[in-house]
């Protein structure tokens, strides 16, 4: 292999393993997504309580 | 169909949160009668006046420190005949129906909000555990006083 | 198909006759908005001649069913062109019969608001009764929606007919999805201002099945969200990729999205009548069941859009768990107003959530809170994404372009059209959960002390409205420059390309039978026997009131 494959090689698999591609950002992203609807969610649900 | 592992991750665990939040209010509601407001009795809704007991709108006492308010909705006012003064801790049934459009009806910082449609009749409960000065209002458009439609309802000590 | 990279000259015609009418309507809606929030904090009283409701009434129509529908119908026209070519001879006049249709209907039912002979909200809620023109006006609008679905519809049929082709291209499958979901969900609205509406405002029938006529309408109503929300959908899944430089996540993933939607945004009305007497609990916690499976077309339409900036920034040689998202090209505003949108899309689904929440309902059924949720969902995420299209679309369609001099003006719109929002929404979803009601003129219920806690919050929502203002006026100069003003030349019209990665898409997915087969059993397995129940249980019906 010529060293441009080599190096074409190498930033592939920063991007892509083998399960796909890395997508650490968009599961934390999400995450903090379905943290906010839980959070709110049951905080109303407090208030719901609170007033009952 | 091919998911990305995590894709399949964070599917699970939103469900599984619209599961728990629909556990938590099915048991609350179902197990624990905090059903919304949802009465079946019909009536006339051009008879209001004629049929009981709402030929006689207003507050009874129906036990140690439990009342029966029945009040008529019309534009743009609740009517009843008893000025609306609870003492504190009592528990309170509403029953409501309107003579005319679809109102709303509302206590706010209480969980007392319902519709009330003309033909139907809507029920909820209170238990107002403080003193002081609530009010009933409509929450629904009615027409232009809409904005003045609320009678005050006080909880004294 | 590279070839297809301009809208063809008569179909950008066809699109842009919708567009003027969408955004004549953002100004005249705004217009009514700014006085109605100025009215409400106490500012100033109305001049006379003028109604509150009146105004109300006007500001609803113009924004959630002219400027929404006549933009997301030039925005479909224009990406269908694109995408499958220049429009058929038969689909392209229908196109044009349905938006005279559409313009007569729009036009009657506001000139009867004008004449404050419609001051009944854009709900149009029984037993309050308008004129039957203004009902007529709603007929007639909503027939030439028919019309323009109908044209789509013959469009893709053809396409495929002549192209052999087993799947369609993925922004006209999103489009043909929609207007199906337009379809189906107008059959209820129209059945019951058809059949209950015209015939008792024209004094042929005397009495209405209020809880009927609400059943019928919210059926609609609820899929008229998603009628809003999947177009923005198709820019987030479709268009944002390839101004990004990155590619569409999954076609697949995003097809079923839609699919979902088509089956589960419509056999849940009754979350927006959980308050209402004549409906029982366990019919209501049904439907409550059911929307919330509408949610998870949205969570997965969520990680799909983070993961194509991820990958897409990524692929960039961006760094870091977040690298990827500082990497976006937040300068550009083709890109910069739908992410805005999107990221609002965040606090507003999950107070959509908490509003269908069954008992938790009685919280803020009928509050401003309400008010300030859909301020969120279809005046923020929706609008805001569909102006990043205007910016792009309407120099696309006049053959000019979207300067660097109009990408810094249309950020500064996206940024005000947030700091509005943000004050305005967020007092209204405070003052909400105080107890302050929606859809009511200033009051202080003769000096009660709850109504005069609300005032701080009316102000705060009347100066976010101001600012949301001067966004609109903004906007106005924006559109008429991209329009009319702009330098002549070629704007790009972008469409996504799919990852190498993704897998092939089944060919189920264009199954129509299949899933309309789906969606209609939903529908009457959640509608059926509580309808039947207010139609043999109903009182006796209602005559009409005008209380305007």
């Amino acid at each position: 292999m010529g060293v441009l494959e080599e190096k074409k090689e190498t930033v592939r698999k920063v991007v892509t393993t083998k399960e796909g591609p890395n997508l650490k950002g968009t599961m934390i992203a999400v995450m903090l997504l379905g943290g906010f609807i839980v959070l709110s969610w049951f905080s109303v649900y407090w208030l719901y309580m609170v007033r009952l | 169909m091919h998911m990305h592992k995590l894709e399949r991750l964070w599917l699970m665990i939103g469900s599984g949160a619209l599961i728990l939040f629909l556990l938590v209010i099915g048991v609350n509601a179902f197990a624990m009668g905090h059903t919304p407001p949802s009465d079946s009795e019909i009536l006339d809704p051009t008879q209001v006046d004629l049929t009981a007991p709402f030929d006689d709108p207003g507050l009874k006492k129906i036990g140690e420190n439990e009342y029966e308010l029945v009040l008529v909705a019309q534009a743009f006012t609740f009517q009843s005949n008893d000025e609306i003064k609870i003492p504190e801790g009592a528990t309170v049934h509403f029953k409501v129906t309107s003579k005319d459009v679809v109102h709303g009806f509302q206590i706010p910082k209480t969980n007392v909000n319902m519709m009330i449609t003309p033909g139907h009749i809507n029920t909820i409960t209170h238990t107002f555990d403080e003193a002081g000065q609530f009010l009933i209002l409509c929450n629904e458009y009615c027409g232009v006083g809409h904005q003045a439609m609320g009678v005050p309802l006080e909880v004294i000590k | 198909m590279k070839n297809e990279l301009v809208v063809d000259r008569h179909d950008a015609k066809l699109s842009m006759a919708h567009l003027y009418i969408a955004f004549a309507a953002v100004l005249l809606g705004g217009i009514a908005g700014l006085l109605q929030t100025l009215v409400r904090s106490g500012t100033i009283q109305l001049p006379a001649g003028i109604g509150y409701y009146q105004l109300l009434t006007a500001h609803g129509i113009l924004l959630a069913l002219v400027f929404t529908t006549y933009f997301i119908i030039g925005f479909f026209y224009a990406g269908m062109s694109r995408t499958m070519g220049k429009f058929y001879d038969q689909p392209y006049r229908m196109g044009w019969l349905g938006y005279i249709v559409m313009t007569i209907g729009t036009a009657l039912t506001t000139v009867m608001v004008l004449l404050n002979e419609g001051t009944v909200l854009y709900t149009f809620y029984a037993p309050l009764k308008a004129s039957p023109w203004f009902y007529i006006g709603l007929t007639l609008f909503i027939v030439g929606t028919w019309l323009a679905g109908g044209a789509m519809c013959h469009q893709y049929y053809i396409w495929k007919k002549v192209t052999h082709k087993k799947i369609s291209p993925l922004f006209s499958f999103m489009a043909v999805m929609t207007m199906v979901l337009w379809f189906v969900a107008t059959i209820g609205v129209a059945a019951s201002v058809i059949f209950q509406f015209i015939p008792w405002s024209f004094g042929w029938v005397d009495e209405i099945n209020i809880l009927l006529s609400r059943t019928l309408f919210w059926y609609f109503g609820h899929p008229l969200v998603y009628f809003w929300l999947l177009p923005a959908y198709v820019c987030w899944y479709v268009i944002i990729p390839e101004i990004i430089g990155g590619k569409i996540f999954s076609d697949s993933l995003a097809r079923l999205s839609f699919v979902l939607f088509l089956l589960f945004s419509i056999p849940v009305g009754f979350h927006h009548q959980l308050l209402e007497s004549g409906i029982s609990p366990f019919w209501k916690y049904l439907q409550v069941v059911l929307t919330f499976m509408v949610i998870v077309p949205s969570l997965m339409t969520a990680f799909s859009l983070f993961a194509t900036f991820e990958i897409a920034g990524r692929k960039k040689g961006a760094k870091g768990l977040f690298g990827w998202f500082r990497a976006l090209p937040w300068k550009d505003a083709r890109f910069f107003a739908p992410m805005v949108g999107m990221l609002i899309f965040i606090p507003a689904g999950a107070g959509g959530i908490i509003n269908a929440s069954n008992q938790m309902n009685q919280i803020v059924h009928n509050t401003l809170w309400v008010t300030g949720h859909f301020h969120l969902t279809v005046a923020s995420s929706v609008a805001l994404t569909f102006f990043g299209i205007a910016y792009w679309l309407i120099p696309h369609l006049t053959g000019r372009v979207l300067t660097g001099r109009m990408h810094q003006i249309a950020n500064l719109q996206t940024i005000l059209w947030a700091i509005g929002m943000f004050f305005m929404s967020g007092a209204m979803h405070t003052v909400g959960l105080l107890g302050a009601p929606r859809r009511t003129a200033y009051t202080t219920y003769q000096d009660h002390p709850d109504a005069l806690g609300w005032i701080p919050y009316e102000v705060t929502m009347a100066v976010g409205g101001s600012i949301l203002f001067i966004a609109i006026l903004l906007l106005m100069y924006i559109i008429t420059d991209l329009a009319f003003f702009a330098p002549k030349g070629k704007e790009d019209f972008p469409i996504g390309e799919v990852a190498e990665a993704a897998e092939k898409t089944p060919v189920i997915l264009e199954n129509w039978r299949l899933w309309l087969g789906i969606a209609t059993v939903l529908i009457l397995v959640a509608y059926t026997v509580p309808v039947i129940h207010m139609i043999e249980h109903a009182p006796p019906g209602s005559p009409g009131y005008k209380f305007w």
